[in-house]
């Protein structure tokens, strides 16, 4: 039971100041980061900074569920990024779905955090996110594609901080108790993947800062 | 337990208010007042043609939004963040759940369907608004009579007849608990407004009386701690059963009256 192969690619965007595109498989997302920076005056909050999530559909016009996606969003990154720091400002982030084959909302999440990491933005961890399909058999079914949510009895989407503990979760459709909990222990495991290939991806991205130094020292001495 | 206080039925004694047939005019309704927060569900159902590869379901169709009466934060004006987010989980819950089939809505397959327009209204927000208008759309449901309706073949309309005979059948039924998550560690079932406002986080659970699990939802906030998920289970599924019970005392109805499927 494994996730499908998972790919990211960080300030591939000019003009924001951070921006990532992260893939579960064929799922693909991309997020772009504008801030800290100006509020409107009637969105300020004179103790934090005012989270703002965009959300664009691959095709069509947003509607209610759009809605829904960038309200959930929105409260999982004000769960990790530290908004007492940046009172009176905005962080916008920006969601376009590139291609959507499952695990659409997890592949959000992660899209989020790494370009949140890629703008620099202040956070006390990282949310991994997983789906799981339970099928109308009762298997269980890891960052599921597009064709197995559709023909799945429910499906769970789990958010985790850095603890292991659930920030976020969503789920539709329906499922014995019992299910729920070896989904969720399931979603809990292949989070670690998840939260791994953070790691590696930011070490990635500073070694090569790093050795851009270590040439321009040369050429100057 | 103690860390998790209050209970739909004991500790916390919250009122259930289910008036059903409050609208006239509408095929089905329902008033639901739990606690303060009070939202009523107007259905009427309208002939739709079914769509291409669905030939032989109807629409089930809600819309939930907030009335500026119920809150001095709400203007008048298109629908708010949170009633969007509230009109997108029942239309999930109807849509990715089988409590209800769309199937019995098929008057024809290809030809005619019942199209339910199901219009809820927060009259009163104080908290769990989304517990009050799972259970408004339930008991407007149970309690929705259509007319028998056939296409004429000569014209290839629908045609009704004037009785009020038809009801919808549904199999369970998912009752939404709201939790508020107060210091990450104290749970308060059905949370006030002002409750809610003080709790770091909330979370829903939707439950059946038979234990079965239609919802789990948590949008950010402190982290729950998942060896208390139990415990939370256990009291939605007891509010479930207490929903239920009082959802079938107010709608019940004498033997004659035929149901879709039989028909």
């Amino acid at each position: 039971m494994s996730l499908r192969s998972l790919s990211c690619e960080q300030s591939l965007l000019a003009r924001c100041d951070g921006s990532a595109r992260f893939k579960h498989g064929e799922t693909s997302v991309v997020a772009a980061v504008y801030g800290p920076g100006d509020v409107k005056p009637n969105k300020e909050i004179i103790n934090k900074a005012t989270i703002e999530v965009t959300f664009k559909p691959k095709t069509g016009l947003p509607g209610c569920a759009e809605t829904a996606l960038e309200k959930i969003l929105q409260d999982t990154c004000e769960a990790v990024i530290l908004t007492s720091l940046h009172p009176r400002s905005s962080i916008s982030i920006i969601l376009q779905v590139e291609h959507d084959d499952g695990s659409l909302l997890p592949c959000c999440i992660n899209a989020c955090c790494v370009a949140l990491m890629d703008t620099g933005v202040p956070m006390r961890g990282f949310v991994c996110a997983v789906a799981c399909a339970v099928q109308q058999s009762g298997e269980e079914i890891i960052d599921p594609t597009l064709e197995q949510e559709q023909s799945a009895a429910a499906v769970l989407t789990f958010g985790f901080s850095n603890e292991s503990e659930i920030i976020t979760s969503h789920m539709i459709g329906q499922i014995a108790q019992e299910k729920f909990y070896s989904a969720l222990s399931f979603a809990s495991s292949a989070a670690k993947t998840v939260s791994d290939f953070y790691r590696s991806s930011a070490e990635k991205k500073l070694s090569k800062e790093l050795h851009v130094k270590e040439r321009v020292n040369e050429v100057k001495s | 337990m103690d860390k998790i206080v209050g209970t739909y039925c004991s500790t916390r004694k919250l009122k259930v208010l289910i008036c059903e047939g409050s609208i006239t005019t509408a095929d089905g309704s329902a008033l639901v007042k739990v606690g303060n927060t009070t939202v009523i569900c107007g259905i009427k159902g309208e002939f739709a043609v079914p769509g291409g590869d669905k030939s032989n379901e109807g629409y089930i169709v809600p819309n939930f939004e907030l009335s500026p009466v119920s809150s001095p934060h709400v203007r008048p004006g298109p629908p708010s963040e949170e009633a969007q987010v509230i009109s997108h989980f029942l239309s999930d819950l109807i849509k990715k759940s089988s409590f209800v089939n769309v199937e019995d809505l098929c008057i024809e397959a290809g030809k005619l369907a019942w199209a339910l327009y199901c219009d809820l209204v927060c009259l009163d927000s104080d908290g769990s608004l989304t517990d009050a208008s799972v259970i408004a759309l339930l008991s407007a449901l149970s309690s929705m009579r259509l007319p028998r309706a056939q296409v004429n073949e000569d014209t290839g309309l629908g045609e009704v007849t004037d009785t009020r005979d038809v009801k919808l059948q549904l199999n369970d039924f998912p009752v939404a608990t709201t939790f508020g998550l107060f210091d990450g560690v104290y749970g308060l079932a059905d949370p006030s407004n002002e409750e809610e406002s003080l709790c770091g986080a909330s979370f829903i659970l939707t439950t059946s009386d038979n234990g079965l699990l239609f919802g789990c939802n948590k949008s950010g906030g402190a982290a729950l701690p998942s060896q208390d998920l139990p415990s939370y289970m256990t009291i939605a599924v007891n509010r479930a059963k207490a929903v239920k019970s009082l959802i079938d005392t107010v709608c019940r109805d004498s033997d004659s009256i035929n149901s879709i499927r039989s028909s």
